[in-house]
């Protein structure tokens, strides 16, 4: 491990710094391994060098007519067991090491000092000093080349002081010629330790880099948070700890694709990171918390202390939700789900426990939202319906099992005026499944938008049937779900059922919601544009449940709003005033407004009172089949006041 | 501490205790002079050396094979060539001494190098009696007679063996050239010893 130190201050977390110094210290010592190889066999090629110089130069010396090998040769030869196989063999054993730098550093200079004795100080070797700095900057540490210069300099300076001749051969006229020596490798001292310092500069930045990619492959780029990949690494190490005990926490944000679509993606992210900061903070240092998806985060709690520890930090993270959010203007409330998996006794695998942590999210979810539920038998029971349900649903568009029932809307309690499509699915097994359940599943398969195709093509086939049976204009209204609505072809589509069931545009109405509509307000109001100008009608639906922004009224082109069934349902004078102001200010802009959710006489005139211009609800009918609805219309054919009574015993 | 630990400090021991000894032997061989003589104080009569009555004489005994003796062939070119500006009196005789008789004794590099010198005159010392006549014993000894034939200097002009360069005795030589004056004592001579006949050899110690 080397300990180069950093020579710039980053920007980064301390982990990601981290990171960066364990990346940067692994190259650098993967660069020192191969400059130690090469410095290596420097110094074998310098010895062999060494040998042959002293061999040419002066092999022999002389005793009047009787020769020995000159004591140069031997000296270049035995440099090799002396200093330049050990420092290959440091090198050998402790690769990439500081000290090895410094010891290759001192037998490279060793042979420059002795190649310079050998040659009798002649000037040109000199140059051998300076060709030694510039081979051990290859390892871009600068203390190397301190070390290298400290060595030349001690040798220059007693060697200069006590043999002038050895170090500066011909060239000692002054006494301050080594001042000179000396400016010269401190002049390229310099320029190689600039370079060093630039080298490493660079590593770091590369290193950085590689940190910042290493980071992002790992943790979630929006919240900061460890992401999928991340979670799996801790969840093993977790699990590997003798007595490995604890629990998986699935959390998923009750109806944030909603506040997405109506704030817009940029202040969904936001929103994002601010609960994600709240959930982490529940969780603390101990724990993983993971953000695996668009809202949805797992929690890993290690070595909890079982059901009691999860449930109650499960507590804990919706306790935190409850808070409201504030992101600029806007002040905002969410709730979460909590699905919670323990280990060991629900599995040891992340996947499966991850499965059965999201069950009993789903539960919870299935509960009413805003909850906490452990994983259970029954919880798997009902996940593995629920599969089966999403399965069988592929078949139930081909076989036939998706229902049209109508449910009357009634002008002013004057006459039936036209009947909204509303699906129901008769499984072959579980019977009748309301849409609550299945459009959820048919959403996530993604078979919505051909079911949605389909109902309405039914809706119209059935309104056009009407309109012969009845010999009276009576429109029908169809919900038309968000990938309906994105589709670029929508209109066309539309037109086309339009014009194989043969309908009059004008009978028909689309219902969207808020959310949809405002997910691209650009999309949405050319779509919407293109279908009015066709004829179609358009009500907004569910008014009054989402954020309800005005502006957006002023914007989009529509027919009708349709007033929440929440709004109805509550009889306080607030409400009541609501309603009226609602009214009040559609009829002002020319929208006709529709109350869901009748139920009572009482609702049905409060409305009414308050000069609602439709109304729908049980206390009218409930949805009926589409054969019943001929029935209908001839009780109640134009200008009959409707009568509820007939109206229930009709739909009986 | 580990086996490989043991193994690096053991290497590095011995490594600094092996350069050091390098080092100690190889300046005591560079540091260690030729043995000592006496030259004659005065213009030995027996030499065939021609001189010339008006100049000084300058005299170098050299090892046709000695590699210390280029140091010394560099000094003197160094001092000839400032010399021959100043005091173009004097007269160089460079003379190689070789055994009687022996074959294979050719001019090499050093005998070039010789005859480069500046009006340096270069001739072979036939089983060394000329260098017997003047009591040299060692390559690179360096003798200067004045015009009179009194000796002015005598010794080494390098400051060790094969190392070129400033050194005291180089300046004593320049300055017995300069000043007429004899040098205060005669200096080390670094190099190999001369091919000298065993009677040589005894006359000369003698």
């Amino acid at each position: 491990m080397t300990h180069i130190t950093r020579p710039t201050k980053a920007l980064l977390s301390s982990a990601q710094q981290q990171k960066a110094a364990d990346y940067f210290h692994a190259e650098f010592d993967l660069l020192a391994g191969r400059v130690d190889r090469m410095m290596s066999w420097l110094l074998l090629t310098e010895w062999a060098g060494m040998i042959v110089t002293a061999a040419v130069l002066a092999p022999r010396t002389w005793n009047g007519v009787s020769h020995s090998v000159n004591p140069h040769v031997w000296a270049a030869i035995l440099a090799g067991p002396a200093f330049i196989l050990p420092a290959i063999l440091i090198a050998k054993l402790y690769p990439a090491r500081p000290f090895t730098r410094h010891v290759i550093a001192a037998a490279q200079i060793l042979v420059s000092i002795l190649l310079i004795d050998i040659t009798g100080g002649r000037i040109e070797t000199h140059f051998h000093v300076f060709g030694s700095l510039a081979f051990l900057a290859f390892y871009r540490d600068w203390r190397v080349l301190i070390t290298a210069s400290a060595l030349t300099a001690v040798d220059h300076i007693v060697r200069g002081i006590w043999w002038p001749q050895s170090v500066y051969g011909v060239l000692t006229v002054s006494p301050w010629r080594w001042v000179e020596h000396g400016w010269w490798v401190a002049f390229e001292d310099f320029f190689l330790i600039l370079s060093c310092k630039r080298s490493i500069e660079e590593m770091w930045a590369v290193a950085k880099h590689e940190a910042k990619l290493h980071w992002g492959a790992y943790h979630d780029v929006l919240t900061g948070l460890p992401n999928r990949r991340m979670l799996r690494k801790c969840f093993e190490t977790a699990k590997c700890r003798p007595d490995a005990r604890g629990a998986v926490l699935f959390i998923d944000l009750d109806r944030f694709k909603q506040a997405n679509d109506t704030l817009g993606h940029t202040l969904g992210d936001r929103l994002l990171v601010l609960v994600a900061e709240r959930l982490a903070g529940v969780l603390g240092d101990g724990h993983t918390l993971a953000r695996i998806g668009g809202d949805e985060f797992v929690g890993v709690l290690n070595n909890s202390g079982g059901e009691q520890d999860a449930t109650d930090i499960g507590a804990r993270l919706l306790a935190a939700m409850a808070g409201s959010f504030r992101i600029d203007e806007h002040e905002l409330l969410l709730s979460a789900s909590v699905g919670i998996s323990l280990y060991p006794e629900h599995g040891m695998d992340l996947a499966i426990l991850q499965e059965r942590a999201d069950n009993a999210m789903y539960a919870a979810k299935s509960r009413g939202r805003n909850q906490c539920a452990l994983f259970s038998a029954e919880v798997a029971r009902r996940e593995r319906m629920m599969q089966q349900i999403s399965q069988d649903l592929y078949l139930a568009l081909p076989h036939g099992q998706l229902r049209l029932h109508f449910q009357p809307l009634v002008e002013r309690c004057v006459q039936v005026v036209g009947f909204e499509a509303l699906l129901r699915w008769a499984h072959p097994v579980h019977g009748m499944i309301p849409p609550s359940e299945f459009i959820p599943l048919a959403e996530r398969s993604g078979l919505i938008a051909a079911i949605g195709e389909w109902v309405l093509r039914e809706a119209c086939r059935n309104c056009a049937t009407w309109q012969c049976e009845s010999g009276r204009p009576v429109g029908v209204a169809v919900n038309v779900s968000g990938v309906q609505f994105e589709q670029d072809d929508f209109g066309d589509r539309v037109m086309a059922v339009l014009k194989e069931c043969g309908l009059d545009p004008s009978l028909l109405t689309l219902e969207l919601t808020e959310g949809v509509l405002i997910r691209d307000v650009t999309r949405a109001r050319r779509h919407l544009s293109g279908l009015r100008q066709l004829g179609v009608r358009v009500a907004l639906d569910d008014f009054g449940t989402g954020y309800s922004s005005l502006s957006y009224l002023a914007v989009l082109p529509a027919d009708t709003i349709k007033l929440d069934r929440s709004f109805v349902n509550r009889e306080s004078s607030n409400a009541t005033a609501i309603i009226d102001s609602v009214i009040e200010m559609a009829h002002r802009i020319g929208l006709r407004v529709v109350a869901e959710g009748i139920e009572t006489r009482t609702q049905s005139d409060r409305v009414l009172h308050l000069n609602c211009d439709e109304l729908q609800g049980f206390y009218f009918s409930p949805p009926v089949p589409a054969d019943s609805v001929a029935g209908f219309l001839a009780l109640h054919r134009e200008g009959c006041h409707v009568d509820v009574g007939v109206l229930s015993q009709s739909a009986a | 501490m580990s086996s490989r630990g043991l193994l690096a400090a053991g290497l590095m021991g011995f490594a600094i205790v092996a350069t050091l000894s390098g080092v100690r032997i190889l300046i005591r061989f560079d540091q260690t002079p030729g043995a000592r003589s006496v030259a004659p104080p005065h213009w030995p009569i027996a030499s065939a050396i021609q001189r010339h009555p008006d100049h000084g004489k300058l005299l170098v005994f050299v090892h046709p094979f000695c590699p210390c003796s280029t140091a010394t062939l560099a000094e003197l070119a160094r001092i000839l060539t400032r010399q021959s500006a100043r005091a173009p009196q004097l007269e160089a005789t460079i003379l190689f001494v070789r055994p009687k008789g022996a074959t294979g004794w050719q001019p090499g590099h050093l005998w070039d190098t010789a005859r480069e010198l500046p009006g340096a005159h270069v001739m072979w010392d036939e089983d060394g009696q000329e260098a017997q006549r003047f009591g040299a014993r060692t390559s690179g000894e360096v003798f200067l007679y004045d015009s009179r034939g009194d000796l002015l200097f005598h010794g080494g002009i390098t400051g060790s063996r094969g190392h070129a360069g400033d050194n005291y005795a180089a300046d004593q030589l320049i300055l017995a050239l300069n000043s007429g004056r004899p040098a205060r004592s005669a200096h080390l001579v670094f190099g190999c010893a001369l091919p000298l006949s065993t009677s040589a050899l005894a006359e000369v110690r003698q």
